[in-house]
């Protein structure tokens, strides 16, 4: 295919700054592809933060020995995974872990005291206003006395961390837009460095489209190769992101972050087209831009 | 085809290489353009391929378009002109198949020449040809041009100018590099092209040929551009 051997021998001629460009289009991609996870992790998906796929029911002490009854009418609630009453030593041992001092406390007047609770958990693809929807079936539960919603404690905070992505998200684009800058700049090279053959070619009768489309090769080139680079890196280092990311996740009640191979693959096909995007936009800006030739 | 009407040429504001030229090549014409080096020659040729634009006045292509304003009848015009640089334009990274055949992506209209798809298909019977036509061997196809001597470079560039069989052919001192048997040969070729309905316009030094070949010859002196229809005149 000529236009392929067209589209090398000019990245050949140029090899450093091919080389260049092809490593910091994959760097810029493989940041904006961390904070694109970040962005997700947070806001994306809602499950991902564990207070939302559960809630605490305590059930009123005249109907304690009825706990057993409510599950089944809880569990046929939409988007009830599961329904089930902590075990006042489940319960002590949790205290111990965290507030061994309460725990201490409760034990000298005994267990008795603690209200039975059943543990609520949520179906991941439950929606926001469904799940809404059954925490208020299940308050109005006979015997039911509280339900202990542990999104609507967090929500002043889940709203501050949305903004958090949201800004993730901007930096994203930002980058992308450097991206975009690299390239246009990398081709106004290309534009000045090939001056003589592209004023040659357009001696022959070459349109602009002509001069363009070697390039939009070049930047399919750009993306297939750094997409490739960026999804290895994340690959290699998921490890490593994961315990960084998980020391902000974990400490806030969200989900373990993990990157596996389904995560991986929709950053590869991301990464492709944003950097497919970039260079192509970059390169066409280049030529309109740069009337060298 | 290609018309100058009262062309001047300035590459700076003190320097005038062209003084309201007038000149017109019509179809099937040969003409030579003589002078000495610097007078003007080269300047005027990329003139007519629009390479360069003029300072003042104006170059018409078939008669109506502006070499300065309509880009789309010009790259069409382009595509039927052939240009011999003076400096060649080679690429001497790239084989002689590959220089030669460049123009073709550009294809024309009309001459049986198809156009080479920049997804596929050979050229090398084209080319071949062509090549045949300059008296460059066979064998040299895959030869990079950089290895090539001077000789052999410029009858690259002849076959790469004349591979599209073009309306009009600009040649630079198309035998400046060429021994004396190479010159006659392609001074014979370009006579037949012509005879066939190419419009040549050729710049040279070499006295011989403009005595030899009697045709209609444009005089360069300090930017002035005179003509001398007596076919053969040569006043230098
Ligand atoms: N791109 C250019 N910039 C400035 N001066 C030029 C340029 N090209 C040619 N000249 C000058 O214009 C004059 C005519 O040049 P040229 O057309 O090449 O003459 P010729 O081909 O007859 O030798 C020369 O003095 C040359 O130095
Ligand atoms: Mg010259």
């Amino acid at each position: 295919m000529p236009i392929l051997s067209i589209a090398l021998a000019g990245m050949r001629r140029r090899f450093l700054s091919t080389l260049f460009t092809l490593f910091s289009t994959a760097a810029i991609l493989i940041a904006g592809t961390i904070l694109g996870y970040w962005s997700y992790w947070i806001h994306g998906d809602q499950a991902n933060l564990k207070a939302h796929r559960s809630v605490a029911v305590f059930v009123s002490p005249k109907h304690a020995n009825e706990a057993d009854s409510l599950l089944p009418k809880i569990l046929a609630m939409t988007g009830v995974e599961s329904a089930t009453i902590v075990e006042a030593e489940e319960f002590m041992e949790y205290l111990g872990e965290y507030f061994p001092d309460l725990q201490g406390s409760i034990d000298e007047v005994g267990t008795e005291i603690l209200p039975t609770m059943i543990q609520v958990g949520f179906d991941k693809s439950l929606s926001l206003v469904a799940r809404e929807n059954t925490v208020r079936g299940i308050t109005s539960v006979k015997g039911a006395i509280r339900v202990d919603d542990g999104a609507k404690q967090v929500s002043g905070a889940i709203a501050s961390l949305n903004w958090l992505s949201v800004g993730a998200g901007i930096m994203g684009a930002c980058l992308w837009l450097v991206l975009v800058v690299v390239s246009f700049t990398h081709f106004q090279g290309v534009q000045f460095k090939e001056l003589q053959e592209i004023k040659l070619l357009r001696g022959f009768g070459a349109s602009e489209s002509w001069i363009l489309l070697p390039w939009i090769v070049e930047a399919c080139v750009y993306a297939t190769f750094a997409s490739m680079i960026g999804v290895l890196v994340l690959w290699f280092g998921r490890g490593e992101l994961a315990v960084l990311f998980n020391q902000f996740f974990e400490t806030l009640g969200y989900e373990r972050f993990v990157i596996n191979s389904e995560a991986a693959l929709w950053a590869g096909v991301v990464m492709f087209l944003a950097g497919l995007m970039a260079h192509i936009i970059g390169g066409f800006a280049a030529l309109l831009r740069g009337k060298f030739a | 085809m290609i018309t100058l009407k009262r062309v001047s040429k300035f590459y700076d504001t003190n320097t005038q290489v062209l003084r309201a030229v007038d000149f017109s090549l019509g179809k099937g014409d040969f003409f030579f353009v003589v002078g000495d080096s610097g007078a003007g020659k080269t300047t005027l040729l990329k003139l007519m391929s629009g390479e360069e634009k003029p300072s003042k006045g104006s170059v018409l292509l078939n008669g109506v378009a502006d070499v300065s304003t309509d880009s789309r009848v010009i790259r069409s015009f382009r595509k039927r002109t052939g240009f011999v640089h003076q400096d060649f334009k080679l690429f001497l990274d790239r084989t002689v198949l590959e220089n030669v055949s460049l123009p073709l992506y550009f294809g024309r209209a009309g001459t049986g020449i198809k156009r080479i798809s920049l997804f596929g298909g050979s050229v090398k019977k084209v080319v071949l040809d062509a090549m045949k036509l300059v008296d460059l061997p066979e064998k040299m196809f895959n030869t990079k041009v950089g290895n090539l001597s001077g000789g052999e470079r410029q009858r690259v560039a002849i076959a790469r100018a004349i591979i599209n069989r073009p309306d009009v052919l600009i040649a630079d001192e198309p035998t400046g590099s060429l021994d004396h048997n190479h010159t006659w040969a392609i001074i014979d070729l370009f006579q037949k092209l012509n005879l066939k309905g190419m419009a040549i316009i050729l710049a040279t030094h070499d006295r011989d040929i403009v005595r030899k070949v009697r045709k209609p010859t444009a005089h360069l002196e300090k930017g002035v551009l005179r003509f001398d229809t007596r076919e053969g005149a040569c006043l230098f």
